[in-house]
């Protein structure tokens, strides 16, 4: 009968019961049938066939227990036999349960972190959903938002999709009605946006075409947050208005909390509208739409992505192109959504957990197969008493299981705790701090911890246990004597080993060289000096501060004022920070050849006031800076770069030409005189490649949108509190950004990777703790075996030295051993974790110095852990070692 | 310590047999014992099963639903490669015994 039938059994008595009963009658029918053959009256041969028989109740009663019972019972024999022998061995359990437990839990840690950050969107079908995106192969960009010309021409054009619908990240309001002013993100949407997706409000409606009409009454979708915290879940707010830059907006619905996960946190969303002027093909349209895309029924991506890419080829060669490198493509919005470094980082974290947990198994096998040395008398009598070897398998298979899942019930505990500090890692900017909440112990995380321990139970236990087993000889020798040691279990134990050396320096070089990476990427110079600098942003209100002169008075008077508060060295004005992804504008410079106008160069724009350099320690090259005779009327100027010098500068003079930037998408063109080349600035956090960039004069060019910068004496987050009152004394309307030290902005856009690096850090030590503890376990188990071969060499005159180096020859053999196979296995890394890092950028980390460093590490770590037991060894009393039996 | 208790006996008795007749169910086994020993050996037949579904679990015997000769359904069992073994080592324990009770019967 098969296994599975047995099992089957247990559940089905009845079925098994009816076949037993069968095949009794049917002996019973024969012998009557025989009886009455040979002459006897029917009644008497029945009779008689039923004595022969004995009583049928009886035996199909034992019959049945032969069948059902057997399996159950010794796996409940065997099972309470376990726990019995690892209570017995407390040591023993407590090591392997708690190596088990760390092991599973940061498995089942990081396993909550990647469900928690690749989990599906609450949106309806999201597979069948496609952003549209502009690629471009100079900038290495290939999630761009898309033009309106584009955009506009795509959704006329693409016949794979059913729907489109573009939004628009780029507005913020000002509100100052109910409460504090404050500055609102929000989202421009295409009417049609929250149908796409597939979302309803949880009160009032969505958009409904025609919303975005000019001539309708302005309407406005509030987040649950804003609902909650400005209007205090007011049930009756839909139908009521509220103030948004000083227009009114009619409040239409209020979107449920779990909606924030299809995008970015906002706090309302208001319908996008297309003006007649970004409509024409020829305008010059910034880059700002994404574009969300639902793929017809049949359709696949693929399809659709050619489709686009036709379309833009189309396009390209028809009308403007803002460069030739640009193009479009379409990417699955879960693509789109988490990054595909982030799906880079998770793999990579999955991989490095599961290989600590791999040297975790390899320590717990060799403990496993030392435990096994010692009760192998035990094991010979069972075997003596008639237990198969099969059955010895499956008891030590059920002791590993009880082991494992005891590791995995801890395991649990270990991930509560790793979830708790992956939470409070992630708090460093709001993306984070979004996705912390989702990192949860889960149903999907507690079946994930428990399939690991299964099969943690087979990768650890299988191979001790064949290997236990297959020694276990039937026949008991008396007063077996240990003068060498076996030599299968130290071999096997050696193997492991070897392998947990090979293990420990594939992870350790895979974790040095991304820790190294991501270093070298947090620490490039950034041309400007982040330390004690504090920043607020602000977005002057467009009813106060409707033309340029009253938005130069407010620039210029704040500046003033935090320039005096105490503490302040120097204050300037920016409209974008460094690192912060300023604006990208096109510009002509002259003397260069004319080109048409799609076709001109592009510049990261920023609009400085005179300290700003001072501020932010950017140093000037050649000419000067600005000052304060830059204002208003007098002849404009401004700074580029030495990336735009390169780029741009066929014979690398720039100092009194003429720069023509495009600011507004139609609004005239602003020349200035180039006064001075600065150094090269990070537009964002992990440039590579710098790009041109051009700095005009804040006082020349007023914005509403701008950020108050100074430079502190003392510690600038004292700070934060008087610049806020600074500007609220300026216009108690206004909204200003929590002021935020500059150092805090680098945080937030490092958060992910500090992480990353913290956790491969704490992956690397733990890795390097265990094969230290195996090597050393080895080892020492090693000399205590040979003991007394040990003493007796020292009878034969064996000196100490001899010994102490014969033993660490024995460690020494294993890490030549784990090398042999580590080194090769390391090899491809540094190509596989250069993809990380845009290795076509040319980012090399330094991997020779890892490729060395780390191997000579492990040598040095693994040979430490040889040299107790050496030393040990070397110091066995002779007398005691051979009186040891 | 060879097996040597009745219960292995049985299991020895019903594997010979399965080797001799190759296919049989349980009745038939009980009428093969009897002619084979000329009813000096009777066992109640009913203590037959349990020792067959159990050898069944050792996989030395496997079984088979099948029609008899008379167009009766009955559960033929056949020797396995493991219950040919089984019988091997079974023959050489019982032979040990029935040395073993010989030398003590001589002694006594």
């Amino acid at each position: 009968m098969s296994f599975y039938r047995r099992i089957a059994n247990l559940f089905s008595r009845s079925s098994v019961e009816r076949e037993i009963e069968a095949e009794l009658e049917a002996h019973i029918a024969m012998r009557t049938e025989d009886n009455i053959t040979a002459g006897m009256a029917p009644e008497a041969a029945k009779r008689d066939a039923l004595v022969r028989f004995g009583n049928p109740t009886v035996v199909k009663e034992s019959t049945a227990a032969a069948d059902t019972a057997l399996l159950l019972d010794s796996i409940r024999q065997d099972t309470r036999y376990g726990i019995h022998g690892l209570l017995k061995s407390p040591a023993f359990t407590a090591t392997a349960v708690l190596s088990l437990a760390l092991g599973i839990g940061i498995n089942a840690s990081v396993y909550s972190l990647a469900s928690g950050i690749l989990r599906p969107l609450a949106i309806r079908d999201p597979g069948s959903v496609g952003v549209v995106v502009g690629t471009n192969s100079t900038y290495d960009e290939d999630h761009s938002p898309i033009s309106a010309p584009e955009l506009l021409f795509l959704r006329d054009q693409a016949q794979s999709f059913s729907e489109m619908a573009a939004l628009d990240g780029s507005r913020s309001f000002n509100v100052s009605e109910n409460g504090e002013p404050e500055r609102l993100r929000s989202f421009q949407v295409s009417p049609n946006y929250f149908q796409l997706l597939g979302v309803t409000a949880q009160m009032g409606r969505t958009f409904l075409p025609g919303d975005d009409h000019p001539d309708q009454k302005q309407v406005v979708i509030l987040s649950q947050d804003l609902w909650q915290r400005r209007f205090g879940m007011d049930p009756g707010i839909i139908g009521k208005t509220m103030r948004l830059d000083g227009e009114r907006y009619t409040v239409v619905g209020v979107m449920p909390a779990s909606f924030k996960q299809t995008y970015y946190p906002a706090d309302l969303w208001i319908p996008l509208a297309f003006s007649d002027e970004q409509r024409t093909p020829q305008a010059l349209a910034p880059r700002q739409y994404v574009v969300f895309a639902r793929l017809k029924p049949g359709i696949a991506m693929t399809q659709a992505r050619a489709e686009v890419h036709s379309l833009d080829a189309r396009y390209s060669a028809s009308l403007l192109k803002h460069s030739t490198d640009w193009g479009a493509s379409v990417t699955p919005m879960e693509e789109y959504l988490v990054a595909r470094s982030a799906r880079t980082t998770m793999a990579l974290l999955m991989s490095v957990a599961g290989v600590v947990l791999l040297i975790v198994c390899g320590n717990v096998g060799g403990l496993l197969l030392a435990r096994g040395l010692s009760r192998e008398k035990e094991f010979a009598i069972r075997r003596a008493l008639g237990a198969s070897r099969w059955r010895l398998i499956r008891q030590l298979m059920l002791e590993n299981l009880t082991l494992a899942l005891l590791g995995g019930s801890f395991a649990v505990l270990v991930a509560l705790g790793g979830v708790r500090l992956l939470r409070a890692k992630l708090d460093f900017n709001e993306f984070g701090a979004y996705f912390a909440g989702k990192i949860i112990i889960d149903a999907r995380v507690l079946i994930f911890t428990l399939v690991v321990s299964i099969g943690t139970a087979l990768l650890f236990g299988l191979l001790p246990a064949l290997d236990i087993s297959r020694r276990s000889n039937p026949t008991l020798q008396e007063g077996q004597r240990t003068v060498t040691s076996g030599k299968r279990p130290s071999r096997l134990r050696s193997v492991l080993v070897a392998g947990q050396i090979a293990a420990a320096l594939v992870l350790l070089t895979c974790c040095s060289l991304v820790i190294k990476g991501l270093y070298d990427l947090d620490n490039l110079n950034q041309g400007f000096d982040p330390k004690q600098v504090i920043t607020a942003g602000l977005q002057l209100a467009p009813e106060t501060y409707d033309s340029a002169g009253k938005q130069r008075a407010f620039v210029t008077e704040a500046v003033r004022r935090v320039q005096q508060l105490p503490g302040v060295q120097l204050a300037a004005a920016t409209t974008d920070l460094p690192i912060s992804g300023a604006r990208v504008v096109p510009f002509s410079l002259e003397g260069q050849a004319i080109v048409k106008p799609e076709d001109r160069p592009w510049a990261r724009y920023y609009a400085i006031s005179p300290d700003y350099l001072h501020v932010m320690h950017i140093e000037l090259i050649g000419g000067r800076g600005f000052n304060a005779t830059d204002s208003a009327g007098k002849p404009a100027v401004a700074l580029v770069n030495q990336a735009f010098v390169k780029q741009i500068a066929s014979n690398g003079q720039v100092l009194g030409k003429t720069v023509t930037v495009s600011i507004a998408p139609s609004g005239a063109p602003t020349a200035a005189e180039i006064v001075g080349v600065v150094e090269n600035v990070s537009d964002y956090q992990g440039q590579l490649s710098f790009q041109p960039q051009i700095y005009v004069s804040l006082a020349q060019n007023p914005a509403a949108r701008f950020s108050l910068v100074a430079r502190t004496s003392v510690g600038e987050k004292s700070l934060i509190l008087p610049l806020r009152q600074t500007i609220r004394s300026l216009d108690k309307n206004q909204a200003i950004d929590n002021p935020r030290t500059m150092t805090q902005i680098i945080t937030t856009s490092l958060g992910g990777n500090k992480l990353v690096v913290f956790l491969l850090e704490i992956f690397a030590i733990l890795a390097l703790v265990l094969v230290a503890i195996g090597i050393y376990g080895v080892i020492a188990f090693t000399v205590n075996q040979r003991n007394r071969e040990i003493g007796v060499r020292m009878a034969l005159g064996a000196r100490r030295q001899r010994i102490f180096f014969m033993v660490l020859n024995s460690g020494t053999k294993l890490v030549v051993i784990g090398l042999l196979v580590g080194v090769p296995l390391c090899l491809p890394l540094p190509r596989l974790v250069g993809h990380m890092f845009q290795a076509a950028t040319g980012f090399q980390t330094h991997t020779i110095a890892v490729l060395i460093g780390v191997p000579l590490f492990v040598v040095i770590v693994a040979l430490a852990s040889t040299w107790v037991p050496a030393m040990r060894a070397s110091k066995i009393n002779m007398a005691e070692a051979l009186h040891y039996e | 310590m060879p097996k040597n208790d009745l219960q292995g006996t049985l299991d020895l008795l019903v594997l010979k047999t399965l080797a001799q007749s190759g296919s049989l169910h349980g009745y038939g086994i009980v009428l093969h014992i009897q002619r084979a020993t000329d009813s000096l050996l009777s066992v109640e037949e009913g203590s037959l099963y349990p020792a067959l579904h159990r050898m069944e679990q050792n996989h030395w015997i496997a079984s088979q639903w099948a029609l008899t000769e008379t167009g009766r359904k009955a559960k033929y069992y056949k020797l396995t490669p493991a219950g040919r073994k089984q019988l091997t080592e079974a023959e050489k324990n019982f032979e040990d015994l029935v040395k073993g009770v010989r030398s003590v019967l001589r002694y006594a």
